[in-house]
């Protein structure tokens, strides 16, 4: 997966989004080690400090957790990723139905619609 | 740290002098063959003694005319030039950098000389084979001449090289003092240091002039008084020691004047 | 250690009458990567000489570490100038011998590593090198130092994508993490992301000093973006042009 950034807003938000993904689809399993800060940065060819504030808000939502011993983890906690997975899949979902609306579907129809579509994938 | 910048400013004085002495000094003996060998041989032997002659006189201009530019440049290029960049960033102080470089010119200008001198005995030598033979009577006369005062013969001598280093040191002080002035201007600052230097030239000279005027040049009396009616070694030695001083004197201001310049006035654009 | 690495009151500099820098206030952190922004001519170049001693101020104070400009701060400062600057008769080592001569904080062993990752032999003399080489070395010598503040004028100017992305990598993963690093240019798009701070330099003047991030949140675009709206303003104003 490449790092991409757009332009309107913080990097580090667009960080933390694109680490979140890929805990998410298992590129960092649970309980792995994640790459040091200055590594990730250079990556991403980012700041250091900038991929230490998007690492500082993983570690708030809870997707990665620090101890002195073995450095920064994906937490090894499998809920907290599904939960996270779950929202992500949500927020998916929520856009989606968004734009259906806007296309004038109503709830019924779009739910069909996603059903045919996804059964021709 | 000035030891440090001596290291650099000596390895460069070897990048460009290390081939020009050597060459000297091997056309000198290359040429006191082709002299001896002149006398008794053919037209042959003429041709190639010219040429080499020729040769060598073109090394030892070569050589002087490098060392003027080296002086000159060193300074210029290596502290007001792109070079300055590397040396004003150093963590050295200004008068380090200064200092560097005269010790280096210094260097250059004494090198250059006892290699052309010793170059021109290497060729005079086999003019002066009767020398070998009376080495040990040279002494014997320097001696008695001396009026069996050899050491004072040498202490002069040595009185001498110091006056010398110190009359080359403030030449080379005065050039990089124009050289700073020039830097002040922001434009043509070449042509400003070379107005600087002929200010500075006649400034000296006027001073000089009307300090002869107001005391009637105390000094250049006493001066002439302790040469010429000398009166036993002392004088003689007193008389060196004040040229000297003055020398250093005037190289001093002309130091402390650079200094300033490159520590409160620097600007490379 | 003082808290502000670099404090700037009323900084001014003229050459003749022509102002240069015109009362500049300013204050860096450590530990910052800061973005000095501006297009050719609006003394970005000016500031970061008088910072590392090259230009006196014409007028106001500077200070790096709590320090005037003296042997001291040049000893914590490292300087990429927009220039060539070293005689060419030397080898790369040669020039890591003198750095490491004079400069407590320099690593001779980084600059071997940094040699060889960037494919410069340091046997080799600068006068049979490109200019791309050259520009190399000179990166190697100012970034193996574990400087408090570095200054980089114009360090991607005329260098192409991938030597670009090489400069930024290496100052991202090199840099002090203690130091600041302070990086001059008028192409902002390509260094962006490696900011913390971001300064407009408009005519001798701090128009804008604010984060990178702050910048960001606040006006919803880019530096980029941003840089392009304050600077084409001039345009339109200067009727003159």
């Amino acid at each position: 997966m490449e790092w991409g950034f757009t332009e309107d807003r913080p990097i580090w938000q667009q960080l933390t989004e694109q680490i979140t993904l890929r805990i998410l689809k298992g590129e960092y399993p649970a309980g792995s080690r994640l790459p040091a800060v200055r590594e990730l940065a250079a990556q991403a060819g980012v700041n250091p400090n900038t991929m230490q504030r998007a690492m500082a808000q993983l570690e708030q939502t809870g997707l990665a957790v620090s101890s002195r011993t073995a450095g920064r983890t994906v937490t090894d906690d499998i809920t907290i990723i599904q939960n996270a997975r779950k929202e992500r899949a949500a927020l998916a979902v929520t856009q989606c139905m968004t734009t259906l609306r806007e296309l004038g579907y109503c709830r019924a129809d779009a739910l069909t619609i996603l059903k045919e579509v996804s059964e021709h994938e | 740290m000035f030891f440090r910048l001596l290291k650099y400013d000596f390895r460069s004085m070897l990048k460009q002098f290390g081939l020009i002495w050597p060459a000297a000094l091997v056309l000198a003996v290359v040429n006191s063959f082709t002299l001896s060998g002149m006398e008794s041989t053919s037209r042959t032997g003429e041709t190639v003694a010219g040429v080499a002659m020729i040769v060598y006189v073109a090394i030892m201009i070569a050589m002087f005319v490098t060392a003027v530019i080296f002086v000159i440049q060193r300074f210029y290029r290596g502290l007001l030039g792109d070079e300055g960049y590397l040396m004003h960033t150093l963590p050295v102080k200004s008068w380090e950098l200064i200092a560097s470089k005269l010790v280096c010119a210094v260097a250059v200008t004494f090198v250059s000389i006892v290699v052309a001198i010793v170059s021109i005995l290497i060729i005079c030598r086999p003019f002066l084979r009767t020398w070998d033979a009376d080495f040990f009577e040279f002494f014997h006369w320097l001696w008695k001449n001396f009026d069996g005062n050899v050491f004072n013969a040498i202490v002069i001598l040595v009185e001498l090289v110091v006056l010398l280093l110190v009359g080359t040191a403030q030449s080379y002080l005065m050039l990089y003092l124009s050289m700073g002035i020039g830097h002040l201007f922001h434009k043509n600052r070449v042509a400003m240091s070379v107005a600087a230097y002929i200010a500075i030239q006649a400034g000296i000279n006027t001073v000089f002039g009307f300090l002869g005027g107001v005391f009637n040049n105390p000094l250049t009396r006493m001066l002439e008084h302790l040469l010429w009616e000398a009166d036993g070694w002392v004088d003689l030695h007193t008389a060196f020691w004040i040229m000297i001083a003055a020398t250093g004197a005037v190289a001093a201001v002309y130091f402390f004047a650079a200094n300033y310049i490159l520590k409160n006035k620097l600007n490379l654009e | 250690m003082n808290e502000q690495l670099v404090t700037c009151a009323a900084l001014t500099k003229h050459y003749g009458s022509k102002p240069a820098l015109n009362s500049v206030n300013l204050q860096l952190g450590r530990g910052r990567i800061v973005g000095l922004l501006g297009p050719n001519g609006s003394g970005k170049t000016t500031l970061i000489k008088i910072l590392c001693g090259l230009l006196q101020p014409t007028d106001g104070s500077v200070t790096i570490d709590g320090q005037p400009i003296s042997p001291y701060t040049k000893s914590i400062v490292s300087y990429l100038p927009d220039r060539m600057y070293f005689a060419d008769w030397m080898t790369a080592a040669d020039l890591f011998d003198l750095f490491a001569d004079f400069y407590a904080d320099f690593d001779q062993e980084k600059s071997l590593s940094m040699c060889a990752s960037l494919g410069v032999s340091p046997r080799d003399r600068l006068k049979t090198m490109s200019k791309g080489t050259k520009e190399k070395v000179q990166l190697v010598l100012v970034m193996a130092r574990k400087a408090q503040l570095y200054l980089l004028d114009e360090p991607i100017a005329g260098v192409d994508p991938a030597a670009r992305d090489f400069i930024l990598n290496t100052i991202i993963t090199n840099y002090n993490e203690n130091g600041t690093v302070m990086i001059s240019t008028h192409l902002i798009s390509d260094i962006e992301k490696v900011l913390d701070e971001a300064i407009f330099l408009k005519d001798g003047q701090v128009v804008l000093h604010d984060t990178v991030d702050n910048i960001r949140e606040r006006e919803s675009k880019s530096v980029d973006a941003l840089f392009r709206e304050v600077f084409r303003a001039r345009n339109f104003e200067g009727g003159a042009y």
